[in-house]
């Protein structure tokens, strides 16, 4: 063992295996040292080839060995290719059988003195660390004439010699010291696998380019109006969930070096933009706002106001936003645009239809064309109202309404510009304001209602009708119980039931009906609603309340009112 | 041959009116513009015999448009149609010209018709 500088045979393989010097290096030294060993030297050339077919026993084929590594489904474990350290490990034992072989036929040869007994020869181990580090075996030569068999503490020895540190199989050095196996390769040492990590990912909720897609209906006809190309989004709502990367763990060789994983497992890249916000443990990318989500520059981002560059026609279709709008061009024919929050149209509007929940502002007027409908929830701002339906739970502003129907919870404002009504029906919780009212086209009549809630003139006409059929068929049945009493039916009784509850059930219906018609003219006749204007010209029919006058001549006047008398005066200027 | 008429109003009901009451007369309507100033564009390669203008549109209004097209093209045949049938909006109809006729809306197809003829005569159109 401590031969290292020994010539020949021996000498040739202890130095060649002496070499791995230098930490870490893969160690090949096995194929070259055996090589070398098995080059003759001179005094061993005596030992011819025929001799040693005939005195060396036949080196036999290695049996098939379990696996190193324990088999297993993980999928992050980095497998070594065990058919190779096999191939490695075969090559090394069948030198080191050659090696065996000639200290057998060197113990064997006939010696020059008899009477001498020949000196015994302890076990030799040699060992084969595999080119990836990752296995190491030892295959010891049997000792000769009562040599010192191998023990565990000479294998111990002979590994830390080595620098063999790690992964070391202390079952198989105590099988190997206890039951003498020698003239074969043992595995002593393996070392520890890597797991590969695992890269992290992202699922998006959200698109980041978003694809038109047009279908025909079975006329040929394409819908331009539904193109759903808003991605709303609720403050709070995912917009990313993301898995975390798994970092990968090296491995160890059996001299204790790192046996590096392939795959590190890197962090995917968060897209995240302005009013998004990871959550605690960075598994959620998340909406600050309400609005709807954009990407761009690799972000997503969230947006409160959706903003229309341009106009609201067939390259955008109808919109549906929960938010504010805001639209630089126009609103074409046909088109709707429905917001939680406000509108903001810098263009025109045509027949188009525009419902928010804020304010509508209208930077150039809409022409309704007959269909256009604004609805707002808050007030209405216009330049100019022409023939649409308005309808606003706070005041709508304009400078000249036309031909229109608008209703207001509060205020009518018809005070800037040329600011004049003309023609339409107008209809004000509290006051209605212009300067001009009417026009000199006599054909055309404007009619101007003051009413508490605008609907409760409605529910008066609905409720005076449906009171006028009541008594109609209160009339009826009455009629047909006059008739049933003198008649001999059979369930005459049974009838006569029926028509009494019938009875009964529409006079409380007459009742509530009544009832109700009372609290709306009580409501009325409190109505302190004005209309006021410069000039009044005819046909204009004004109410207030339940209160109504029709105008056939020109005005100039300030104040409309209801008297306490409870008519409508025109007050002048 | 047809006089050739250029509608300018944004309103699509008004326009269609405006057609309907020139079918199977003299006048025959080769465009229409929604805005004044989409027609100042338009005129100098239109050259229509007539204008009918609005008064209220998007962008500047009818009186303003006339002011401009008749500062380019003194000769241009103009008719104003609107709703504003007050004396403000007449004595501006009146100071862009004293042959300008002013039509009210909702139109009268015999005052209308004689508009169109006294321009095409004014103008000898």
């Amino acid at each position: 063992m401590k031969e290292k500088n020994r010539k020949g045979l021996f000498g040739f393989f202890q130095n060649s295996r002496n070499s791995r010097d230098t930490p870490g290096e893969p160690l090949d030294s096995s194929a070259v040292s055996l090589e070398e060993a098995a080059q003759k030297t001179a005094g061993d050339e005596a030992v011819d080839a025929a001799a040693q077919e005939e005195s060396s026993p036949a080196v036999e084929p290695v049996p098939p060995l379990p696996p190193i590594w324990e088999p297993s489904d993980d999928p992050r474990l980095v497998r070594i290719n065990e058919d190779i350290l096999n191939i490695e490990r075969d090559q090394f034992a069948l030198k080191a059988q050659s090696l065996s072989d000639a200290f057998r036929r060197m113990a064997d040869a006939p010696r020059e003195d008899d009477a001498k007994e020949p000196e015994p020869i302890a076990a030799k181990p040699q060992i084969y660390i595999s080119k990836n580090g990752m296995a190491a075996w030892i295959y010891v030569i049997p000792p000769f004439h009562d040599g010192k068999d191998i023990s565990e503490e000479d294998l111990i020895s002979f590994l830390s010699q080595n620098r063999v540190t790690t992964g070391i199989l202390e079952d198989a050095l105590k099988s190997i010291a206890r039951e003498h196996i020698y003239d074969r390769p043992v595995l002593v040492a393996k070392g520890i696998l890597a797991r590969n990590g695992i890269d992290g990912s992202i699922k998006e909720n959200f698109e980041r380019i978003l694809h038109l897609e047009f279908e025909e209906d079975e006329r040929g006809s394409v819908d331009y109006k539904h193109q759903n190309n808003i991605q709303s989004v609720k403050k709070d709502d995912v917009i990313c969930e993301i898995t975390h990367a798994v970092p990968g763990i090296n491995g160890t060789n059996v001299m204790g070096k790192p046996y590096l994983c392939e795959k590190k497992g890197s962090e995917a890249a968060v897209p995240a933009g302005r009013n998004t916000v990871l959550n605690e443990d960075g598994t959620l990318l998340i909406s600050q706002k309400t609005g709807h989500v954009t990407f761009s520059n690799g972000k997503f981002q969230v947006e409160a106001i959706l903003k229309v560059n341009g106009d609201v026609d067939n390259t955008t279709g109808n919109l549906n936003y929960d938010g504010d709008i805001f639209i630089s061009g126009d609103v074409r024919n046909g088109f709707s645009v429905k917001a939680s929050g406000s509108v903001d149209i810098r263009g025109s509007v045509e027949g188009a239809r525009i419902t928010a929940g804020g304010p509508i502002s209208i930077a150039r007027g809409m022409s309704g064309n007959g269909r256009g409908v604004l609805t707002s929830d808050s007030h209405i701002k216009c330049r100019y109202l022409e023939h649409c339906i308005v309808t606003a739970k706070g005041n709508v502003y304009a400078e000249s309404i036309i031909n229109s129907k608008v209703e207001s919870d509060q205020d009518i404002v018809v005070t800037s510009g040329v600011g004049a009504i003309i023609g339409g029906s107008l209809l004000a919780a509290n006051n209605i304001n212009a300067h001009l009212i009417g026009s000199k086209v006599r054909r055309l009549m404007t009619e101007l209602t003051i009413a508490n809630a605008p609907k409760s003139v409605d529910e008066m006409e609905l409720l005076t009708k449906e009171l006028k059929q009541l008594h109609h068929n209160v009339s009826e049945l009455k009629k047909n119980s006059l008739y049933l009493e003198t008649s001999h039916r059979e369930d005459k009784e049974q009838m006569f039931e029926q028509l009494k509850q019938a009875i009964e059930s529409l006079e409380n219906r007459e009742q509530e009906i009544n009832q109700r018609l009372e609290e709306l003219s009580t409501d009325d006749n409190i109505q302190m609603g004005l209309i006021q204007c410069r000039q009044l010209l005819p046909v204009v029919r004004i109410r207030i309340g339940n209160a109504s006058l029709l105008v056939n001549e020109e005005h100039s006047c300030g104040t409309i009112y209801r008297s306490s008398e409870g008519e409508i005066v025109i007050g002048s200027n | 041959m047809k006089k050739r008429v250029m509608i300018v109003d944004d309103s699509i009901v008004a326009r269609n009116e405006i057609e309907k009451l020139l079918a199977g007369t003299e006048f025959n309507v080769i465009s229409h513009y929604r805005s004044g100033e989409e027609a100042l564009e338009a005129y100098g390669k239109e050259r229509p015999d007539i204008i009918t203008m609005d008064i209220i549109m998007p962008g500047i209004d009818g009186i303003e448009t006339s002011r401009q097209l008749l500062k380019r093209y003194p000769k241009a045949g103009l008719i104003i149609i609107s709703s504003l049938a007050y004396d403000e909006t007449i004595e501006m109809v009146k100071s862009l010209g004293d042959s300008i006729p002013f039509v009210f809306k909702p139109i009268k197809k015999s005052y209308f018709i004689s508009a169109l003829l006294e321009v095409c005569d004014s103008r000898l159109i």
